[in-house]
């Protein structure tokens, strides 16, 4: 039998400067998305002037400009490729021009509208993360119970929905009011105008605005993750060491939330953050349909003409938030699952 | 009165074609202090048989007869007393630790987590004390109390299994093939761990394997189980060296006597396969494989019968030298 | 140069017996019936609603007017019966599905297939293009591409199939690795089987079960993707299909008129439709994989 005093073997990191394990991963990871941003930029470059057709034509498809800002078009679309790609690297975000629908800066345009985005966007992620967390693992554990079933039918059905249809459907009922339920919310934008936003009573009539989109997207979010999060426990349910539990003369409900939980939560906090792309085109579709001044209502504007330099910027801006949140993702996982830490 | 008492214990499961009987009538009988090896194939039932002990037989299993622990059957327990028995009275050492232990918990917390539970031990730190002093009697560094699973071997994780075993000093271990996963070398180290443990606390054993040459050295009596019956039981010398049936006869002629010529060119291998679990026909399930078979095996199944030391359920050999 | 005889693994019991249990799935059923219903309404829209009911000067009916005898879905602000729309609607809606889909297929399963059998530097790069493709949200994509190649119900089925092949592709990959490690595969390469040969022959047939499960929850997803970017007006404005009418509903302000039947129904239809495709597609992935049913 070997002595509890036995001397302490030396760890690797111990042993010189190396990189530890877990900080090499990290910065793997850190490596690897930015060589996706570096795809990104270069492809949102090629995209629009690539592709066939006049690149005049594009960027003033059904807007009248004078001879000045023709002139100055075919300056910076006419230099040579190599030249514009230059340009456009070292300044991604305003490389591609002004918004030609608001003649001003694209980050101007942007920036204002982003708070409303993240605060519709926010609230509904985490209401839905938590209340579909909850759900899943009830549905998983008692797998093929009645709660079960209903769970994961109505689930189904929340799935096939197109979420700006089921908003639609939600304005209609609620906002307008069908047959004898009246409308009680307002039909859209983010605020009654000329009420004072900064004020308590300002809060109150944000809240009511975003009463009905956060509920559209709260639901549609929570289908996605209440089925994550019950697949994922079904997993563990079936683990020996569920079993162990079980033989340590545990109840069922601790040997679900001390030993099984802690488990089926990693995979379904890394898909949560990976379903991050999901959430974008929610949040596009839902800020049209409500009207709210968010990016997303922006990128359906930017359609119209095309507002091109501006389009150019947003799917910049998404794509670098889902990137960023991949990355997110892949490092928390690193950090809570004990297998991968250092 | 024996510590653990099974009487004529069935077990069958219900499946799209029909009920599997995967226990089919076994009696035994386990006395404090005592180990009790079970042998057999995968597939007889000793892991099922081991699990109804404890209740832990799974709810959609159909189980009839006694079985009884400390006299009282477990089955006609409150649900709170059978959660009170699990590991403070009779405790389990899995096969394969690394997928037994939770992934995501030092093991010296699921070492702990038993007493705390239990109440073995009236505090968070002296729990700690006591799983620490385990870690010493199994023979891992306690720097290793907040390691995780994966970060030990093998070897270590076995015998983390078997102090979380100890934890609330049971009366009775069931060890379910502890070491079949493991290297020889460890093998052994790790069978003279939970041997010695459970010798000095005076400790029952229920130990499953399929190795009788592991057997022979950690069992006071030994139970051969073939299709869901115990078809030889007797004391291990007996079983060992004057087996009767003949499976058990096959089965200990497959360990070689290095050095006897007979075991040089003879064929100890049982021809054909066993049988489907839960399916078994009429008449003795082993006939269709048995070298001695008669007609009469194939019309009715034998009963145990014999002396206290050693019993057999063959009719061609029963009873018999 | 033939190789050795040897099966590739089916689904236990092979075709047949597995379309007997898929028909036996009640579920799987009930979907089938579905899609029968819309394939149906598809191919007679013309018979039943002539073009002319579409047409706006010519349409006769009261603006906005609830589901009646007359109009059972009700009428769109031009007084068009939304019942003549929502059928028209359900050859684009289920053409654009089905076509984008078997682009997103095909290329997702030859490029899965070429990365997972390819090791070495183009198995890798595929990889990575895959991986990247992956990770760009789809419908700012959809948009960008959609606008480069102008409106129509073209360039929908294209940016759909250019931006669903990397879901599969990965699934395939991943197949492709596990099943090029097995040993019939070895058995071939010994004996000389050059890549396109093993690729065709014996990793693609293996690859089908899977490739056909995912097939039906791609095409839901694709009708799913259809519906938004018409909806938000990136189809062809002339023709007809459950997202553009209601884009044209929204447009027409059916909400603040609470005209439910007029963006009620073509929704349900889609509803219905995906919801088909999903239970089915659900019932072949249990098939193959009896331990995701959900049936004890």
């Amino acid at each position: 039998m070997s002595s509890p005093l036995a001397a302490e073997v030396a760890l690797p990191s111990q042993r010189g400067p190396r990189l530890s394990p877990g900080l090499a991963y990290a910065l793997r990871q850190i490596a690897t998305s930015l060589g996706t941003l570096a795809f990104v930029i270069v492809f949102n470059f090629f995209l629009f002037r690539v592709l066939p057709g006049d690149p005049i034509a594009l960027y003033t498809r059904g807007r009248a400009i004078d001879a000045e800002q023709l002139r100055e078009l075919r300056a910076q679309l006419y230099a040579p490729l190599w030249r514009q790609f230059l340009d456009y690297v070292v300044n991604p975000i305003s490389g591609s021009g002004p918004s030609i629908r608001f003649q001003a800066p694209v980050w101007e345009v942007i920036a204002p509208r982003l708070p409303v985005t993240l605060l519709l966007v926010g609230t509904a992620t985490i209401l839905a993360a938590v209340i579909g967390v909850r759900l899943g693992i009830r549905a998983g554990w008692t797998r093929g119970s009645p709660f079960d079933k209903a769970t994961t039918s109505t689930t189904l059905v929340l799935y096939s929905m197109p979420e700006f249809w089921f908003g639609m459907i939600v304005l209609i009922v609620f906002a307008v009011g069908v047959g004898p339920i009246p409308g009680l919310f307002p039909t859209g934008g983010i605020v009654t105008p000329g009420v004072d936003v900064s004020s308590p009573e300002g809060w109150l009539n944000v809240a009511w605005h975003l009463t009905l989109p956060v509920f559209t997207l709260t639901v549609v979010y929570l289908a996605q993750y209440t089925l994550i999060m019950r697949s994922s426990i079904i997993e563990e349910r079936g683990q020996e060491y569920v079993h162990t539990a079980r033989a340590k003369g545990l109840a069922d409900r601790m040997v679900r939330n001390k030993h099984a939980v802690p488990n089926a939560l990693l995979p379904t906090v890394t898909l949560v953050f990976l379903s991050l792309g999901f959430v974008v085109g929610g949040a596009i579709t839902i800020e049209y349909v409500y009207s709210i001044n968010g990016i997303g209502s922006l990128t359906v504007d930017a359609l119209q003409g095309p507002d091109v330099p501006l389009l150019e910027a947003l799917f910049l801006l998404f794509s670098t938030a889902v990137i960023l949140a991949n990355l997110i993702a892949n490092l928390l996982y690193a950090y809570l699952d004990p297998r991968v830490r250092a | 009165m024996s510590l653990v008492s099974l009487r004529n214990v069935e077990l069958a499961f219900d499946s799209s074609s029909g009920p599997l009987h995967i226990l089919r009538g076994v009696t035994l009988d386990v006395q404090e202090g005592e180990v009790v090896g079970i042998a057999g194939e995968s597939g007889c039932g000793k892991t099922t048989l081991a699990s109804t002990i404890l209740r832990l037989q799974p709810p959609t299993a159909r189980l009839s007869g006694g079985v009884m622990v400390n006299g009282v059957d477990v089955n006609q327990m409150a649900w709170g007393d059978v959660r009170a028995l699990r590991w403070a009275v009779g405790s389990v050492v899995f096969q394969g630790a690394l997928h037994s232990l939770n992934p995501v918990q030092t093991i010296g917390q699921q070492i702990m987590e038993p007493m705390l539970i239990h109440g073995t031990q009236p505090s968070p730190s002296l729990a700690r004390h006591t799983a620490q002093e385990l870690l010493v009697e199994v023979g891992v560094p306690i720097t290793r109390f907040g390691a995780y699973p994966h970060q030990l071997s093998g070897g270590q994780r076995q015998r983390v299994v078997i102090a979380m075993a100890m934890a609330c000093r049971p009366q009775l271990v069931i060890a379910d093939e502890p070491t079949t996963a493991l290297d020889v070398m460890v093998q052994a180290q790790v069978l003279e761990v939970l041997l010695n443990l459970v010798r000095s606390h005076n400790m029952s054993m229920l130990f499953i394997s399929h190795d009788l040459s592991v057997l022979a050295q950690v069992a006071d009596r030994i139970a051969v189980m073939y299709a869901g019956r115990i078809i030889e039981e007797g004391t291990t010398s007996q079983v060992l060296e004057h087996p009767l049936h003949p499976y058990t006869r096959a089965l200990v002629d497959a360990f070689p006597v290095i050095g006897d010529p007979r075991h040089r060119f003879a064929p100890a291998s049982l021809s054909g396969e066993p049988p489907v679990p839960g399916r078994y026909g009429v008449g003795c399930a082993f006939a269709p494989r048995c070298p001695a078979s008669e007609d009469q095996c194939t019309q009715a199944e034998p009963t145990l019968l014999g002396t206290m030391d050693h019993r057999v359920a063959c009719f061609v050999t029963g009873g018999r030298e | 140069m033939t190789t050795l005889e040897f099966k590739a693994p089916s689904p236990a019991g092979g075709f047949r017996d597995g379309m007997r249990r898929l028909v036996r799935s009640r579920t799987a059923l009930a979907g089938a019936l579905v899609l029968v219903g819309f394939l149906v309404m598809a191919l007679t829209a013309p018979l039943l609603f002539p073009e002319s009911t579409l047409s706006v000067t010519r349409a006769d009916g009261p603006p906005f007017s609830p589901p009646s005898l007359a109009y059972p879905l009700g009428t769109d602000e031009d007084g068009r019966s939304v019942l003549a729309l929502v059928a028209w609607g359900a050859r684009v809606s289920l053409l654009v599905g089905l076509g984008a889909t078997a682009i997103s297929m095909s290329l997702g399963t030859a490029i899965g297939i070429a990365s997972g059998h390819y090791r070495g530097w183009i198995g890798a790069a595929l990889d990575r293009v895959t991986d990247w493709f992956l990770v760009i949200p789809f419908l700012p994509l959809a948009i960008v591409l959609a606008t480069v190649l102008g409106p129509s119900i073209w360039t929908i089925t294209a940016v759909i199939g250019l931006t669903a092949w990397p879901g599969t592709a990965r699934l395939v990959r991943a197949h492709t690795l596990s099943v090029s490690a097995r040993p019939y595969l070895e058995r071939s390469r010994a004996l000389g089987a050059r890549n396109a040969h093993q690729m065709i022959h014996h990793i693609l047939p293996n690859v089908m079960p899977l490739v056909l499960a995912n097939t039906t929850l791609a095409i839901s997803i694709a009708i799913l993707s259809e519906t938004t970017l018409s909806f938000l007006g990136l189809g062809d404005p002339g023709s007809i299909s459950w997202g553009s009418i209601l884009d044209q509903g929204f447009q027409a302000g059916a909400i603040s008129e609470g005209a439910w039947w007029y963006l009620g129904a073509p929704g349900i239809c889609v509803v219905l439709v995906v919801l088909a495709f999903n239970l089915i597609g659900r019932s072949i992935e249990a098939l193959l994989d009896p331990s995701t049913s959900d049936n004890p």
